[in-house]
């Protein structure tokens, strides 16, 4: 078993990197990063671990769920996600909790399971069910490989609780979805408990790691290192020319249409997204699908834009990152397959298709 | 009909104009001083003398400051303040000030956090504390000069806001309270800094404000309206200002894109703003700047009010050339004494631009940089300084295709007459002055931003009922009733959000009387 420790210091790599892996969504990881810093300001460090040995240890996820546009205003009081915790405890007759772990990596949840982790002093184990950010609770490598996200506890600021046991994956979101939107569009919630076993052989593992490594590569503007870490590939350089978007069911969808430079000149790539960046093609060519990561960065200082923040006339960097093979394999893209998200194209893996 | 003067300070130069009309009848130039306050007293004596007696026909004076942003980064002289956040349960991961930088921090004296605020939609996260407001307002009393009052999407329902302030002034309290759904927009963290800010700057706009007074009244002129230019290309009344100090940190920045728009009647174009040291690129949009839609950090610290969207690049006239390399480092004013033509032993941006375009300046002498430089050289620089403003050009651009540039500022006359990206180049007559013509010929302003369900309140009825609000706060601001005008109604759909929420801004303009 390896432990490492996480320091105020590396909290901007760690939201840095968040933000890379969030492809496009996930929320910005600004207002979490602020909450993870205050909790090691006074703890002073936190405990990563890696690769568990004890296989019957339990494991939970810890999460927020709901609009980042609520969370900017209506901020945690950062003991949310620890009452979850203790909620779920007590809803199993007093189940120990020997490990938390994060749902995704991307965005803002990956800063929230290690302040859940400092405010119990229960340690998170570096891995979570995404390796990237997804919209919805069911798109995990648990749920694909057969755990359940039920019993599910979401709770909100003032101590509402509720249980939910839902019949599958779909209908634990569907009703987590109108409870949050009751609770006033932000909840945070615990659920996937799973022995350590399970967790291992499920979870996209190493991924706060990783996400720590590419924050710092990035913050030290090392692209190519990013790159080579990540086995990514560069799709393209432009500038934006078209931001098309509409509120659809709830989610943010559309597409950005990027025009050449440099290279790229006399090329146009288009970018489907719904919350994350979905499908990167040119004009009759698919260059990268959902699960495969989509990264758009800022030409000038290679920051990561969110799908909210496009805008015409940002000079951009396109990267494409292979996703985990956990991701890739037949009942994953079941879930977060193109068809999934409702395109009738056939995943063909990142490196297979350039 | 009356004269208008208009004083906008730069980093270098203090101008002054006095204008009849649309048409400028005196200018002036002055050294920008430390402390803002002497080059502003000093311009405004001189171009006041300029008029002789025609100085009784002043009717109002306008002007665009940095004041605000220069105590809040030396970090002196400012107000001790009390921040109220009304929103726990929810808000208590980050108290008030978290990150801000310590030198200005220790300004803010007392942090209370208190239970209540809202949702989303409106509706209460919990009751309001009001007997812990009680205990604040004995806390507090006679020990802060400012109270700045934040609650959870106030921009959704200011109700609490508005009763803390109630209770604090039943209790006594008789220093300003700041209000933040009254400062800026959706974000907590954001909108409740720039309600700090506000409330540190307070004082340094009230003693300016009285500091003017006494001047104009020195001078026998006891009934001249003062105005102050704001981030979004509007003048405000000093009344308002003295409530609101923190609308002004941008304003000479937007006073030159607006004034642009005034000397040239180009609603949409790039504006080019070359000074000394820096070219600040801007955008007209319907003859306003464009502003920000990310958040924009002051002294360090995130804010969301509303901010001109600039892209600054560190060429002006005094941008000092060695060895093909074009600045950062700038010579600014000393530009007359250690530029080549002037006979000193420093190459700068306008010394190149004189050759290459062959115009002079006073008492500069281009011949003395042809000693010294090949014309090659001097064009493969001012290609590259071309570039740069290209590039600039580019990066703000807001559609395909060619747009229009305006140049204004000192430095105005080293743009090129044909650049990649610019349909044509437009350098209007007394661009020099554009920042303090923008601020006189100006309109007066008010923006007003709420987020409303669509789902709970008719769409028609909320933005009716925000333009209401807009229009009394621009009555408030100086404006004539009857002259206030819409000028732009934005709506923006908040994804993830059920019962159809949609953040709307308006924005309206008057004429001042």
């Amino acid at each position: 078993m390896e432990t490492y420790y996480i320091r105020i210091n590396d909290v901007n790599n760690l939201t840095a990197g968040a933000s890379f892996l969030g492809s496009g969504g996930g929320g910005d990881p600004y207002i979490g990063g602020l909450m993870l810093k205050r909790e090691l300001k006074s703890k002073g460090e936190l405990e990563i671990i890696r690769r568990p040995k004890s296989s019957k240890a339990f494991v939970l996820g810890s999460a927020m769920m709901g609009a980042p546009i609520v969370m900017i205003e209506k901020i945690p009081s950062s003991s949310e996600a620890k009452k979850a915790l203790e909620m779920y405890s007590y809803v199993m007759e007093n189940k120990t909790i020997d490990y938390i772990t994060p749902l995704e990596i991307g965005g803002v949840n990956s800063t929230i399971p290690l302040i859940t982790s400092a405010k119990t002093g229960i340690p998170i184990v570096d891995g979570d069910g995404m390796g990237r950010a997804f919209p919805e609770l069911q798109m995990t490598t648990f749920y694909f490989f057969g755990v359940s996200p039920s019993p599910m506890v979401i709770f909100d600021e003032r101590g509402n609780t509720s249980v939910i046991q839902g019949i599958d994956g779909y209908w634990t979101e569907k009703i987590a979805r109108i409870i949050t939107v009751r609770f006033g569009g932000s909840a945070y919630i615990a659920l996937y408990g799973m022995n350590m076993q399970d967790y291992l052989k499920n979870a996209v593992l190493d991924t706060l790691t990783l996400a720590l490594e590419i924050g710092e590569l990035l913050n030290d503007r090392k692209l190519d290192h990013v790159l080579d870490r990540l086995k990514a590939e560069i799709l393209f350089k432009g500038k934006v020319i078209d931001v098309y978007r509409k509120v659809e069911k709830g989610f943010s969808k559309g597409y950005v249409v990027i025009e050449g430079i440099e290279n790229y000149s006399n090329k146009t790539l288009q970018i489907d997204f719904q919350n994350e960046f979905l499908i990167a093609r040119t004009n009759n060519e698919i260059l990268v699908t959902v699960p495969d990561l989509i990264v758009v960065l800022d030409l000038f200082n290679q920051k990561p834009i969110t799908t909210d923040r496009l805008k015409y006339g940002q000079k951009v960097i396109v990267i494409g990152v292979p996703a985990n093979e956990k991701l890739r394999t037949e009942e994953a893209l079941k879930y977060i397959g193109p068809k999934a998200f409702g395109y009738n194209i056939e995943y063909i893996p990142i490196d297979k298709r350039l | 009909m009356g004269i208008k003067i208009g004083i906008d300070i730069g980093s270098t130069h203090t101008d002054a104009v006095a204008l009849e009309g649309k048409s400028l009848i005196a200018a002036d130039k002055v050294m920008t001083t430390p402390d803002l306050t002497e080059g502003l007293i000093n311009a405004l004596r001189s171009i006041i003398s300029k008029l002789g007696e025609r100085k009784n026909e002043i009717t109002s004076l306008m002007i665009g400051t940095t004041h605000g942003l220069n105590a809040l980064h030396q970090a002196r002289n400012l107000n001790r303040v009390a921040i109220i956040r009304i929103g726990l349960p929810a808000g208590e991961g980050i108290p008030p000030t978290f990150d801000w930088p310590e030198a200005l921090e220790r300004y803010v004296t007392f942090k209370f956090m208190v239970r209540g605020g809202h949702e989303y939609t409106g509706e209460e996260i919990t009751e309001l504390d009001t007997n812990k407001i009680r205990e604040i307002a004995e806390e507090i009393k006679d020990k802060v000069d400012a109270v700045a009052v934040v609650s959870i999407f106030s921009i959704v329902n200011r109700d609490h806001e508005i009763r803390a302030m109630e209770i604090l002034r039943e209790k006594g309290i008789t220093t300003p309270i700041v209000l933040s759904h009254e400062i800026g927009g959706l974000g907590l963290l954001e909108r409740e800094n720039a309600t700090i800010l506000n409330a540190l700057i307070l004082n340094i706009f009230n003693n300016l404000i009285s500091k003017l007074k006494s001047v104009l009244s020195s001078m026998g002129l006891e009934n001249v309206k003062i105005y102050f230019a704001q981030n979004d290309g509007t003048v405000a009344s000093e009344d308002f200002i003295r409530n609101y100090p923190i609308f002004t940190v941008a304003g000479p920045v937007s006073n030159s894109i607006r004034g642009a728009y005034l000397l040239t009647g180009i609603k949409n174009a790039v504006v080019m703003d070359v000074g000394g040291t820096t070219t600040n690129v801007g955008v007209l949009n319907n003859g306003y700047p464009r502003e920000s839609s990310v958040a924009v950090e002051i002294v360090g610290i995130r804010t969301n009010f509303r901010m001109p969207d600039i892209y600054t690049i560190a060429l002006g006239g005094g941008t000092i050339i060695n060895c093909n390399k074009i600045g950062p480092e700038s010579v600014g004013y000393a530009l007359f004494d250690k530029g080549i033509s002037w006979g000193g032993n420093i190459l700068t941006a306008t010394d190149v631009a004189m050759v290459i375009k062959n115009f002079s300046l006073p008492n500069a002498n281009p011949k003395l940089v042809l000693e010294k430089y090949s014309a090659e050289y001097l064009s493969k620089v001012y290609e590259n300084m071309k570039r740069m403003w290209e590039d600039a050009i580019d990066l703000m651009k807001t559609e395909k295709g060619d747009v229009e540039v305006i140049a204004v500022g000192g430095g105005s006359i080293m743009i090129p007459e044909k650049m990649i990206g610019a349909s044509e180049i437009v350098v209007p007559q007394n661009a020099q002055y554009a920042n303090a013509i923008g601020a006189t010929l100006t309109k007066v302003g008010a923006t007003v931003e709420r987020t409303f369900s669509y789902e709970t309140i008719n769409r028609e009825i909320a933005i009716k009922s925000l333009i209401d609000e807009a229009k009394q706060l621009a009555i408030r601001a100086g404006a004539i009733e009857n002259t206030v005008e819409v000028r732009e109604i934005e709506e923006l759909q908040m994804p993830y959000l059920p019962g159809n929420a949609v953040k709307v801004k308006v924005k309206v303009v008057g004429e001042f009387s």
